[in-house]
């Protein structure tokens, strides 16, 4: 079974129930202290840097955590080939750590800047996503099928990914599969607008990965949508259908869709 | 702090347009928990034992422009915006000051240097709502605002480059081992020195 360290940063909130789901698609998942010594990392197969707020996001979502000597054992775990996920807050720190996109390593290559399009600032709702059609298989695209819609919530106030030559760099990571997931609308359009794109991201970009795709960066939060009762009843087919059928406590049990993510994380780390 | 000093420009005859450039600075009373995270993850992670000191402050910059009667009004509206409201500033933590001219930073210690480090979001929304707000809630019309953070940097004196070069190492993030204020892919910076601004955005 492979090993998988939920890093518990001061000021993450999510590393409970990510390790929940870790373990729900039979993976070994065990939380993992900042404080610990960087090298035990290094033993474990992946790390996933879980959704919060370090250090009360400071300076900048992300950007001090991004510091940390336990971010530095995540780069080497991720120079070596490992399994390593950030989301939300995660996917701000490996921005900031410049380990995603990666095409030029320890490069600051992006930015998840603040929010822009609608109303801005801090937006907590569903959306959807799909992979890119050029989506390359990575830690977060292995077990999907090309034209999955999947439903799950955003819960962030910086999540637009940008960057200085924002148009130019797109093209290039659309062409290199490096873009996973984009955010669309319930047929699967990716352009429709601030009704799917729900912060301004560059390109609808909802998820990135880095070369290989062993480093993946998401903003909306798997975990959170990863058991059936967590799916909200009016969400869209199939999935909302699928939660209005279920009258039972088992049925809610049933995997939600987020956990198809978790899925594609273990597909991966069991072919490597 | 609290009250501030008043934009006067000289005295010129009514109708004649004037402009004045406002600096509104709001700092927390308290003690500044996200500087002192930055000062000690520049010290301990990106080694920068010369950092003897970092500030955070935010500036508000505000261009109003009239004929002499019309720009009296505005300053007198500002300041009361900025004292009876929670639009710049609130009075329970934070405290705040209205200057114009040269922005100044403070009188560095013997044998060191104060930098400053301005840091805009790109867009700058912040500044858009402030002006609108100063038109709808305070009557001053047509003003121009933009939000900064001022990041002050207390280090070595040596040599007005010198000390341009090493604010911007440790301010402008370029790679995971470097810089940590500012993320030049959706912010712009500038680096200030006592009263010459140079306009340093291109890393």
């Amino acid at each position: 079974m492979r090993r998988v360290a939920v890093l518990q940063l001061p000021g993450s909130n999510c590393e409970w129930e990510t390790a929940r789901v870790c373990r729900a698609v039979g993976l070994d998942a065990e939380v993992f202290r900042w404080t610990r010594a960087p090298r035990d990392l290094l033993a474990f197969d992946a790390a996933i840097i879980p959704g919060g707020f370090a250090f009360e996001d400071r300076v900048r979502a992300g950007a001090i955590a991004a510091k940390l000597p336990i971010v530095e054992a995540v780069a080497e775990m991720a120079a070596v080939g490992k399994g390593v996920l950030g989301i939300c807050n995660g996917a701000q720190v490996l921005v900031e750590a410049g380990l995603v996109p990666g095409t030029t390593p320890g490069a600051v290559e992006m930015a998840l800047a603040p929010n822009a399009g609608g109303r801005g600032g801090y937006d907590c709702r569903w959306v959807r996503v799909a992979p890119h059609p050029r989506a390359r298989r990575s830690i977060l695209t292995a077990a999907l099928e090309p034209n999955e819609i999947l439903p799950m919530p955003i819960a962030h106030g910086e999540g637009r990914f940008t960057a200085r030559d924002g148009e130019r760099l797109l093209g290039r990571l659309e062409e290199s599969g490096h873009v996973l997931l984009r955010y669309v609308d319930e047929s699967g359009d990716p352009d429709a607008g601030i009704a799917t794109n729900p912060n301004g991201s560059l390109g609808g970009i909802a998820a990135l990965c880095g070369a290989g795709g062993h480093v993946a960066a998401v903003m909306p939060h798997p975990e959170r949508s990863s058991w059936l009762f967590q799916v909200p009843a009016e969400c869209g087919a199939p999935w909302g259908g699928r939660r209005r059928a279920a009258r039972d406590a088992a049925s809610l049990d049933a995997p939600g869709p987020g956990r198809r993510l978790f899925e594609s994380l273990r597909a991966f780390l069991e072919d490597q | 702090m609290g009250a501030g000093t008043t934009a006067g420009g000289s005295a010129r005859a009514a109708g004649e347009a004037m402009r004045a450039l406002l600096r509104l600075r709001v700092a927390l009373r308290g003690e500044d928990l996200a500087a002192i995270s930055a000062l000690e993850a520049l010290r301990d992670e990106l080694g920068a034992a010369d950092l003897a000191a970092l500030s955070r402050e935010t500036v508000w910059e505000i261009e109003i422009a009239g004929d002499a009667p019309v720009m009296a009004r505005a300053l007198e509206r500002l300041q009361s915006a900025a004292r009876e409201s929670l639009l710049f500033a609130n009075p329970v933590k934070e405290r705040w000051t209205l200057e114009e001219g040269p922005l100044r930073l403070g009188r560095a210690g013997v044998g060191r240097c104060l930098v400053g480090l301005l840091v805009r979001d790109r867009p700058d929304r912040a500044g858009p709502a402030c002006a609108r707000a100063l038109a709808t809630d305070w009557e001053i019309a047509g003003a121009a605002v933009r939000r900064d953070t001022l990041w002050i940097l207390d280090l070595p004196d040596t040599g007005r480059d010198a000390a341009a070069a090493r604010a911007r190492a440790l301010g402008v993030t370029t790679a995971r081992r470097s810089g940590l204020l500012v993320n030049p892919h959706y912010q712009d910076w500038e680096i200030v020195l006592e009263d010459v601004v140079n306009d340093a955005r291109a890393v």
